[in-house]
Protein backbone atom coordinates (compact mmCIF):
# COMPACT_ATOMS: atom_id res chain seq x y z
CA UNK A 1 0.00 0.00 0.00
CA UNK A 2 1.70 3.27 -1.02
CA UNK A 3 0.20 6.50 0.28
CA UNK A 4 1.22 10.27 -0.84
CA UNK A 5 2.27 12.23 1.61
CA UNK A 6 2.44 15.83 1.76
CA UNK A 7 2.15 16.02 -2.28
CA UNK A 8 6.21 15.60 -2.45
CA UNK A 9 6.95 12.48 -0.58
CA UNK A 10 6.22 8.71 -1.86
CA UNK A 11 5.71 6.46 1.51
CA UNK A 12 5.32 3.62 1.71
CA UNK A 13 3.29 2.01 4.81
CA UNK A 14 3.81 -1.95 5.39
CA UNK A 15 2.59 -2.99 9.35
CA UNK A 16 5.33 -5.37 9.53
CA UNK A 17 8.39 -3.87 7.53
CA UNK A 18 10.97 -2.51 10.20
CA UNK A 19 13.54 -0.56 7.92
CA UNK A 20 15.20 2.70 7.74
CA UNK A 21 13.59 3.81 4.93
CA UNK A 22 9.98 3.14 5.75
CA UNK A 23 7.65 4.58 8.68
CA UNK A 24 6.65 1.87 10.65
CA UNK A 25 3.36 2.35 11.37
CA UNK A 26 -0.33 1.62 10.30
CA UNK A 27 -2.17 4.55 10.21
CA UNK A 28 -4.71 4.73 7.67
CA UNK A 29 -6.34 1.76 7.58
CA UNK A 30 -6.44 2.00 11.39
CA UNK A 31 -7.95 5.58 11.46
CA UNK A 32 -10.69 4.79 9.26
CA UNK A 33 -11.80 1.56 11.51
CA UNK A 34 -11.65 3.75 14.57
CA UNK A 35 -13.59 6.52 12.72
CA UNK A 36 -16.29 4.48 11.26
CA UNK A 37 -16.90 2.92 14.53
CA UNK A 38 -16.96 6.77 16.39
CA UNK A 39 -20.85 7.73 16.89
CA UNK A 40 -21.15 11.07 15.24
CA UNK A 41 -20.11 9.22 12.42
CA UNK A 42 -22.79 6.48 12.30
CA UNK A 43 -25.32 9.27 13.17
CA UNK A 44 -24.08 11.26 10.51
CA UNK A 45 -24.64 8.20 8.07
CA UNK A 46 -27.77 7.98 8.87
CA UNK A 47 -28.94 11.13 8.81
CA UNK A 48 -27.46 11.32 5.14
CA UNK A 49 -28.95 8.06 4.26
CA UNK A 50 -32.35 9.08 4.60
CA UNK A 51 -31.14 12.96 3.09
CA UNK A 52 -30.04 11.08 0.03
CA UNK A 53 -33.56 8.79 -0.08
CA UNK A 54 -35.42 11.83 0.47
CA UNK A 55 -32.95 13.25 -3.05
CA UNK A 56 -32.91 10.23 -4.97
CA UNK A 57 -37.10 10.23 -4.39
CA UNK A 58 -37.83 13.67 -5.39
CA UNK A 59 -35.57 13.04 -8.62
CA UNK A 60 -37.10 10.11 -9.25
CA UNK A 61 -40.27 12.04 -9.09
CA UNK A 62 -38.96 13.83 -12.25
CA UNK A 63 -40.47 17.26 -10.50
CA UNK A 64 -38.41 20.05 -12.24
CA UNK A 65 -39.84 23.61 -11.94
CA UNK A 66 -40.75 23.61 -7.93
CA UNK A 67 -42.51 26.47 -6.82
CA UNK A 68 -42.55 25.63 -3.54
CA UNK A 69 -40.26 23.26 -1.33
CA UNK A 70 -41.72 22.71 2.17
CA UNK A 71 -38.72 21.15 3.96
CA UNK A 72 -38.86 19.02 7.32
CA UNK A 73 -38.76 22.52 9.41
CA UNK A 74 -41.53 23.36 8.43
CA UNK A 75 -45.27 23.54 9.64
CA UNK A 76 -48.46 24.94 7.10
CA UNK A 77 -51.95 25.50 8.58
CA UNK A 78 -54.37 26.65 6.02
CA UNK A 79 -55.24 26.63 2.83
CA UNK A 80 -52.14 25.87 0.28
CA UNK A 81 -52.27 26.98 -3.41
CA UNK A 82 -49.66 26.65 -6.51
CA UNK A 83 -50.13 27.23 -10.21
CA UNK A 84 -46.72 25.40 -10.65
CA UNK A 85 -45.37 21.82 -8.89
CA UNK A 86 -45.16 21.67 -5.15
CA UNK A 87 -42.75 19.27 -2.92
CA UNK A 88 -43.97 18.69 0.90
CA UNK A 89 -41.64 17.06 3.25
CA UNK A 90 -42.85 19.06 6.50
CA UNK A 91 -46.27 19.27 8.30
CA UNK A 92 -49.29 20.61 6.37
CA UNK A 93 -52.97 20.98 7.69
CA UNK A 94 -55.90 22.25 6.58
CA UNK A 95 -56.39 22.22 2.47
CA UNK A 96 -53.60 21.84 -0.68
CA UNK A 97 -54.87 22.82 -4.26
CA UNK A 98 -51.87 22.30 -6.99
CA UNK A 99 -52.19 23.22 -10.31
CA UNK A 100 -48.86 21.67 -11.29
CA UNK A 101 -47.68 18.34 -9.75
CA UNK A 102 -47.88 17.53 -6.19
CA UNK A 103 -44.53 15.52 -4.27
CA UNK A 104 -45.38 14.62 -0.76
CA UNK A 105 -42.12 12.62 0.61
CA UNK A 106 -41.56 10.15 3.00
CA UNK A 107 -40.88 11.97 6.48
CA UNK A 108 -43.99 14.57 5.37
CA UNK A 109 -47.45 14.31 7.28
CA UNK A 110 -50.30 16.21 5.70
CA UNK A 111 -53.62 16.32 7.35
CA UNK A 112 -55.37 17.56 4.20
CA UNK A 113 -57.54 17.58 1.65
CA UNK A 114 -55.20 17.28 -1.44
CA UNK A 115 -56.11 18.60 -5.34
CA UNK A 116 -53.69 17.99 -7.87
CA UNK A 117 -52.98 17.50 -11.39
CA UNK A 118 -50.22 14.39 -11.07
CA UNK A 119 -49.16 13.21 -7.34
CA UNK A 120 -46.79 11.07 -5.95
CA UNK A 121 -47.35 10.26 -2.16
CA UNK A 122 -44.47 8.84 -0.21
CA UNK A 123 -45.62 10.07 3.33
CA UNK A 124 -48.45 10.26 6.31
CA UNK A 125 -51.69 11.73 4.66
CA UNK A 126 -54.71 11.95 6.54
CA UNK A 127 -57.19 13.38 4.13
CA UNK A 128 -59.19 12.60 1.00
CA UNK A 129 -56.67 13.17 -2.58
CA UNK A 130 -58.13 13.86 -5.47
CA UNK A 131 -55.55 14.14 -8.55
CA UNK A 132 -56.83 14.12 -12.42
CA UNK A 133 -53.92 12.22 -13.70
CA UNK A 134 -51.47 9.97 -12.11
CA UNK A 135 -51.11 8.93 -8.93
CA UNK A 136 -48.66 6.91 -7.64
CA UNK A 137 -47.88 5.35 -4.07
CA UNK A 138 -45.20 4.20 -2.95
CA UNK A 139 -43.87 2.01 -0.43
CA UNK A 140 -44.00 4.52 2.71
CA UNK A 141 -47.02 5.87 1.77
CA UNK A 142 -50.15 5.72 4.42
CA UNK A 143 -53.22 7.32 3.19
CA UNK A 144 -56.19 7.77 5.82
CA UNK A 145 -59.04 8.97 3.37
CA UNK A 146 -60.44 8.55 0.14
CA UNK A 147 -58.65 9.22 -3.46
CA UNK A 148 -60.03 9.53 -6.67
CA UNK A 149 -57.79 9.43 -10.05
CA UNK A 150 -57.68 9.20 -13.25
CA UNK A 151 -54.85 6.37 -13.08
CA UNK A 152 -53.48 4.92 -9.87
CA UNK A 153 -50.21 3.13 -9.28
CA UNK A 154 -49.83 1.26 -5.63
CA UNK A 155 -46.16 0.23 -4.73
CA UNK A 156 -45.63 -2.97 -2.46
CA UNK A 157 -45.61 -1.73 1.05
CA UNK A 158 -48.18 1.36 0.73
CA UNK A 159 -51.01 1.51 2.79
CA UNK A 160 -54.46 3.03 2.23
CA UNK A 161 -57.71 3.03 4.66
CA UNK A 162 -60.11 4.57 2.23
CA UNK A 163 -62.54 4.25 -1.17
CA UNK A 164 -60.63 4.10 -3.93
CA UNK A 165 -61.91 5.54 -7.42
CA UNK A 166 -60.55 5.61 -10.61
CA UNK A 167 -62.51 7.32 -13.48
CA UNK A 168 -63.02 6.39 -17.18
CA UNK A 169 -60.05 7.53 -19.78
CA UNK A 170 -57.86 7.90 -17.25
CA UNK A 171 -58.59 11.34 -16.47
CA UNK A 172 -60.89 12.30 -13.30
CA UNK A 173 -63.84 14.79 -13.38
CA UNK A 174 -63.52 17.94 -11.44
CA UNK A 175 -65.84 16.98 -9.01
CA UNK A 176 -63.64 17.51 -6.18
CA UNK A 177 -65.67 20.61 -4.44
CA UNK A 178 -68.48 18.25 -4.02
CA UNK A 179 -66.34 15.47 -2.49
CA UNK A 180 -64.90 17.68 -0.27
CA UNK A 181 -68.00 19.47 1.06
CA UNK A 182 -69.46 15.88 1.48
CA UNK A 183 -66.58 14.79 3.78
CA UNK B 1 -28.74 68.37 -13.82
CA UNK B 2 -26.98 65.68 -11.79
CA UNK B 3 -27.28 65.57 -8.05
CA UNK B 4 -23.74 63.94 -6.10
CA UNK B 5 -24.74 62.45 -2.80
CA UNK B 6 -21.43 62.44 -1.21
CA UNK B 7 -21.25 60.21 1.88
CA UNK B 8 -19.28 61.86 5.16
CA UNK B 9 -16.83 58.93 4.86
CA UNK B 10 -15.40 59.85 1.68
CA UNK B 11 -14.38 63.43 3.27
CA UNK B 12 -11.48 60.97 4.69
CA UNK B 13 -7.57 61.47 3.60
CA UNK B 14 -7.59 58.37 2.00
CA UNK B 15 -10.11 58.95 -1.02
CA UNK B 16 -8.92 61.99 -1.23
CA UNK B 17 -7.43 61.01 -4.50
CA UNK B 18 -10.63 59.08 -5.59
CA UNK B 19 -13.05 62.33 -5.02
CA UNK B 20 -10.63 64.10 -7.74
CA UNK B 21 -10.97 61.17 -10.24
CA UNK B 22 -14.58 61.77 -10.00
CA UNK B 23 -14.50 65.46 -9.91
CA UNK B 24 -12.80 65.67 -13.15
CA UNK B 25 -14.52 63.08 -14.60
CA UNK B 26 -17.75 64.96 -14.24
CA UNK B 27 -16.36 68.31 -15.60
CA UNK B 28 -14.86 66.01 -18.84
CA UNK B 29 -18.14 64.92 -18.95
CA UNK B 30 -19.35 68.35 -19.12
CA UNK B 31 -22.56 67.36 -16.94
CA UNK B 32 -24.52 70.16 -15.36
CA UNK B 33 -23.86 68.96 -11.55
CA UNK B 34 -25.05 69.69 -7.67
CA UNK B 35 -22.79 68.20 -5.24
CA UNK B 36 -23.73 68.20 -1.97
CA UNK B 37 -21.85 66.39 1.18
CA UNK B 38 -24.03 64.80 3.43
CA UNK B 39 -23.39 65.58 7.28
CA UNK B 40 -26.01 62.86 8.38
CA UNK B 41 -27.67 59.81 5.96
CA UNK B 42 -30.85 61.41 7.38
CA UNK B 43 -30.55 64.45 5.54
CA UNK B 44 -31.00 62.73 2.05
CA UNK B 45 -34.82 63.21 2.51
CA UNK B 46 -34.81 66.78 2.88
CA UNK B 47 -31.96 67.36 0.15
CA UNK B 48 -34.07 65.38 -1.72
CA UNK B 49 -37.43 67.26 -1.46
CA UNK B 50 -35.73 71.02 -1.91
CA UNK B 51 -34.28 69.75 -5.10
CA UNK B 52 -37.59 68.20 -6.56
CA UNK B 53 -38.98 70.97 -8.55
CA UNK B 54 -35.74 71.55 -10.33
CA UNK B 55 -35.87 68.33 -12.70
CA UNK B 56 -32.87 66.01 -11.75
CA UNK B 57 -31.99 63.62 -14.77
CA UNK B 58 -30.49 62.27 -11.96
CA UNK B 59 -28.82 61.26 -8.22
CA UNK B 60 -25.93 59.36 -7.65
CA UNK B 61 -24.78 58.17 -4.21
CA UNK B 62 -21.04 58.67 -3.43
CA UNK B 63 -20.22 56.45 -1.05
CA UNK B 64 -21.27 52.50 -0.37
CA UNK B 65 -24.12 50.29 0.25
CA UNK B 66 -25.32 52.93 3.09
CA UNK B 67 -25.57 55.44 1.19
CA UNK B 68 -27.53 54.19 -1.65
CA UNK B 69 -29.95 52.51 1.03
CA UNK B 70 -30.20 55.76 3.01
CA UNK B 71 -31.03 57.16 -0.65
CA UNK B 72 -33.63 54.52 -1.39
CA UNK B 73 -35.57 54.67 1.67
CA UNK B 74 -35.59 58.79 1.20
CA UNK B 75 -37.03 58.88 -2.74
CA UNK B 76 -40.21 56.47 -1.08
CA UNK B 77 -40.35 59.38 2.02
CA UNK B 78 -40.99 62.24 -0.79
CA UNK B 79 -43.75 60.28 -2.22
CA UNK B 80 -43.96 62.38 -5.23
CA UNK B 81 -44.04 60.65 -8.37
CA UNK B 82 -41.40 63.16 -10.22
CA UNK B 83 -38.82 62.04 -7.25
CA UNK B 84 -39.85 58.34 -7.65
CA UNK B 85 -38.93 58.26 -12.03
CA UNK B 86 -35.65 59.74 -11.10
CA UNK B 87 -33.02 57.49 -11.88
CA UNK B 88 -30.74 56.96 -9.51
CA UNK B 89 -27.44 55.11 -8.94
CA UNK B 90 -23.88 54.60 -6.91
CA UNK B 91 -20.44 55.38 -7.45
CA UNK B 92 -18.57 53.16 -5.05
CA UNK B 93 -15.89 54.36 -2.25
CA UNK B 94 -13.60 51.78 -0.86
CA UNK B 95 -13.43 48.58 -0.93
CA UNK B 96 -15.78 47.32 1.85
CA UNK B 97 -19.80 47.31 1.64
CA UNK B 98 -19.81 47.20 -2.02
CA UNK B 99 -22.29 44.73 -2.69
CA UNK B 100 -25.08 47.06 -4.07
CA UNK B 101 -22.43 48.09 -6.59
CA UNK B 102 -21.90 44.59 -7.48
CA UNK B 103 -24.93 43.62 -8.18
CA UNK B 104 -25.84 46.88 -10.28
CA UNK B 105 -22.65 45.64 -12.03
CA UNK B 106 -20.98 48.93 -11.57
CA UNK B 107 -17.45 48.64 -10.99
CA UNK B 108 -15.18 49.72 -8.32
CA UNK B 109 -12.53 50.15 -10.02
CA UNK B 110 -14.03 51.69 -12.77
CA UNK B 111 -15.31 54.82 -11.27
CA UNK B 112 -16.57 56.77 -14.50
CA UNK B 113 -18.84 53.81 -15.49
CA UNK B 114 -22.45 55.21 -13.45
CA UNK B 115 -21.39 58.40 -15.03
CA UNK B 116 -21.27 57.06 -18.83
CA UNK B 117 -23.37 54.58 -18.31
CA UNK B 118 -27.10 55.19 -20.15
CA UNK B 119 -28.47 52.09 -19.28
CA UNK B 120 -31.53 52.28 -16.71
CA UNK B 121 -33.31 49.45 -16.01
CA UNK B 122 -36.87 49.82 -13.77
CA UNK B 123 -36.24 47.19 -10.64
CA UNK B 124 -38.24 46.42 -7.84
CA UNK B 125 -37.71 46.44 -4.43
CA UNK B 126 -39.00 44.72 -0.93
CA UNK B 127 -41.61 46.97 1.43
CA UNK B 128 -40.95 46.55 5.16
CA UNK B 129 -43.18 47.88 7.10
CA UNK B 130 -43.04 47.26 10.67
CA UNK B 131 -45.03 47.46 13.69
CA UNK B 132 -44.96 48.19 17.50
CA UNK B 133 -47.12 47.93 20.72
CA UNK B 134 -49.12 51.12 21.20
CA UNK B 135 -48.24 53.40 24.03
CA UNK B 136 -51.95 53.83 24.97
CA UNK B 137 -52.83 50.15 24.53
CA UNK B 138 -50.72 47.24 25.12
CA UNK B 139 -52.33 44.91 23.07
CA UNK B 140 -52.50 47.04 19.87
CA UNK B 141 -50.18 47.48 17.22
CA UNK B 142 -49.26 50.25 15.32
CA UNK B 143 -47.55 50.76 12.28
CA UNK B 144 -44.02 51.94 12.58
CA UNK B 145 -41.28 52.49 10.39
CA UNK B 146 -41.49 51.51 6.80
CA UNK B 147 -38.07 50.96 4.77
CA UNK B 148 -37.01 49.27 1.66
CA UNK B 149 -34.35 46.83 0.33
CA UNK B 150 -33.13 46.19 -3.02
CA UNK B 151 -31.30 42.88 -2.65
CA UNK B 152 -32.02 40.62 0.49
CA UNK B 153 -33.06 40.65 3.97
CA UNK B 154 -31.77 38.22 6.75
CA UNK B 155 -32.74 37.04 10.19
CA UNK B 156 -31.44 35.02 12.79
CA UNK B 157 -33.58 32.53 13.32
CA UNK B 158 -32.54 31.39 17.60
CA UNK B 159 -36.56 30.69 18.58
CA UNK B 160 -38.46 30.08 15.88
CA UNK B 161 -39.63 31.91 13.10
CA UNK B 162 -44.03 32.62 12.93
CA UNK B 163 -45.16 33.60 9.34
CA UNK B 164 -48.76 34.39 8.06
CA UNK B 165 -49.03 34.58 4.33
CA UNK B 166 -52.18 37.47 3.14
CA UNK B 167 -55.21 35.47 2.80
CA UNK B 168 -53.98 32.17 3.00
CA UNK B 169 -51.98 29.96 5.59
CA UNK B 170 -49.74 30.52 8.48
CA UNK B 171 -46.31 28.71 8.66
CA UNK B 172 -43.74 28.10 11.26
CA UNK B 173 -39.88 27.88 10.82
CA UNK B 174 -38.27 25.64 13.35
CA UNK B 175 -35.45 27.22 15.32
CA UNK B 176 -31.96 27.24 13.90
CA UNK B 177 -32.86 27.94 9.98
CA UNK B 178 -31.19 30.33 8.12
CA UNK B 179 -34.16 32.23 6.71
CA UNK B 180 -33.96 34.97 3.62
CA UNK B 181 -36.16 36.61 1.82
CA UNK B 182 -34.98 37.44 -1.88
CA UNK B 183 -35.51 40.04 -4.80
CA UNK B 184 -32.00 40.35 -6.54
CA UNK B 185 -29.62 37.87 -6.45
CA UNK B 186 -25.86 38.74 -8.17
CA UNK B 187 -24.59 36.02 -10.59
CA UNK B 188 -22.06 35.10 -8.28
CA UNK B 189 -24.23 34.59 -5.27
CA UNK B 190 -23.42 30.67 -4.58
CA UNK B 191 -27.39 30.99 -3.49
CA UNK B 192 -28.14 30.96 -7.05
CA UNK B 193 -26.29 28.16 -7.60
CA UNK B 194 -27.90 25.90 -4.93
CA UNK B 195 -31.72 27.24 -5.97
CA UNK B 196 -30.62 25.98 -10.01
CA UNK B 197 -28.94 22.63 -8.60
CA UNK B 198 -32.45 22.42 -6.75
CA UNK B 199 -34.70 23.00 -9.66
CA UNK B 200 -36.63 25.96 -7.99
CA UNK B 201 -38.48 29.17 -9.91
CA UNK B 202 -36.29 32.31 -9.28
CA UNK B 203 -37.27 35.09 -11.35
CA UNK B 204 -36.39 38.71 -9.97
CA UNK B 205 -38.85 40.41 -11.85
CA UNK B 206 -41.66 38.54 -11.55
CA UNK B 207 -42.87 41.08 -8.26
CA UNK B 208 -42.79 37.91 -6.40
CA UNK B 209 -40.37 37.29 -3.18
CA UNK B 210 -38.51 34.74 -2.86
CA UNK B 211 -38.61 33.42 1.00
CA UNK B 212 -35.21 30.57 1.57
CA UNK B 213 -35.00 28.40 4.69
CA UNK B 214 -31.61 27.30 4.31
CA UNK B 215 -29.98 24.46 6.53
CA UNK B 216 -27.07 26.06 9.12
CA UNK B 217 -24.22 23.60 8.79
CA UNK B 218 -21.12 23.85 11.18
CA UNK B 219 -17.80 24.47 9.83
CA UNK B 220 -16.65 20.76 11.37
CA UNK B 221 -20.05 19.11 10.30
CA UNK B 222 -19.13 20.27 6.62
CA UNK B 223 -15.75 18.97 6.98
CA UNK B 224 -17.04 15.49 7.95
CA UNK B 225 -19.34 15.46 5.29
CA UNK B 226 -16.83 16.41 2.98
CA UNK B 227 -14.60 13.18 4.57
CA UNK B 228 -16.93 10.83 3.57
CA UNK B 229 -17.91 12.67 0.35
CA UNK B 230 -21.28 12.92 0.83
CA UNK B 231 -23.58 15.82 0.00
CA UNK B 232 -26.75 17.41 1.74
CA UNK B 233 -29.27 19.70 0.21
CA UNK B 234 -28.31 23.04 1.42
CA UNK B 235 -31.78 24.40 0.84
CA UNK B 236 -34.58 23.06 3.68
CA UNK B 237 -37.47 24.87 2.24
CA UNK B 238 -38.52 27.04 -0.68
CA UNK B 239 -41.36 29.53 -0.97
CA UNK B 240 -42.59 32.00 -3.72
CA UNK B 241 -44.94 34.82 -1.64
CA UNK B 242 -46.59 38.39 -2.97
CA UNK B 243 -47.41 39.47 0.29
CA UNK B 244 -46.39 38.21 4.12
CA UNK B 245 -45.81 39.17 7.72
CA UNK B 246 -43.58 37.79 10.57
CA UNK B 247 -45.48 37.84 13.71
CA UNK B 248 -42.44 37.27 16.27
CA UNK B 249 -41.79 40.29 17.86
CA UNK B 250 -37.93 41.76 18.95
CA UNK B 251 -36.55 40.28 15.64
CA UNK B 252 -33.74 42.04 13.86
CA UNK B 253 -34.22 41.82 9.97
CA UNK B 254 -31.14 43.03 8.64
CA UNK B 255 -31.69 44.77 4.88
CA UNK B 256 -29.31 44.67 2.43
CA UNK B 257 -26.91 43.86 4.96
CA UNK B 258 -26.53 47.29 6.36
CA UNK B 259 -29.89 48.79 7.73
CA UNK B 260 -32.13 46.94 10.39
CA UNK B 261 -35.75 46.94 11.46
CA UNK B 262 -37.91 45.24 13.90
CA UNK B 263 -40.47 42.44 14.10
CA UNK B 264 -43.35 42.06 13.86
CA UNK B 265 -43.60 43.48 10.19
CA UNK B 266 -45.00 42.96 6.63
CA UNK B 267 -43.10 42.08 3.59
CA UNK B 268 -43.92 43.07 0.20
CA UNK B 269 -42.76 44.30 -3.44
CA UNK B 270 -43.42 47.87 -3.12
CA UNK B 271 -46.27 49.33 -5.40
CA UNK B 272 -43.56 51.47 -6.99
CA UNK B 273 -39.97 50.14 -8.97
CA UNK B 274 -36.93 52.82 -9.18
CA UNK B 275 -35.24 53.52 -12.35
CA UNK B 276 -31.50 52.27 -11.48
CA UNK B 277 -28.77 53.63 -13.90
CA UNK B 278 -26.56 49.97 -14.16
CA UNK B 279 -23.78 48.89 -15.55
CA UNK B 280 -23.44 48.54 -19.36
CA UNK B 281 -23.15 44.16 -18.53
CA UNK B 282 -26.00 44.23 -16.00
CA UNK B 283 -27.71 41.04 -15.58
CA UNK B 284 -29.19 39.26 -13.08
CA UNK B 285 -30.58 35.67 -14.30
Amino acid sequence: MTIKVLNSKIIKLSTYNISKNHLVFNPMSKALEILKKLPITQMINSSLKNTNNENNSEENAGLKNIETLIGKSIKIKGELHGNNNIVINGEVEGRIVVQGNLFIGDQARVNANVEANQAVVGGNVRGNIFVNERLTLKPSARIFGDIECGKLSIQEGAILNGKCSIKEGGQAKNTSEQNIVAN
Amino acid sequence: MYIYLYDNYTRQDKYKHKIAQIDKKIIELGQNRKIIRLGEIKGIASIINNHSNRGAHGIIAVGNDRTLSGLICAMFQSNDQEILETPISIIPIGSKNQNLAKILNISTQNLGEALISRKIKKINLIEIQSFRLSNTDHHTLVRDQKKYCLTQLYTQNREGLFCQVRNGYSFEIRKNKQLRIINLLNQQDILRQKLNNARLIFNPFDKILELVIENKISAQRQYLYNLVNKKINPIDSFFSLENFAILNHGLSLLLDGVSEIKTPAKIKIANHGLNFIVGRNFHVY
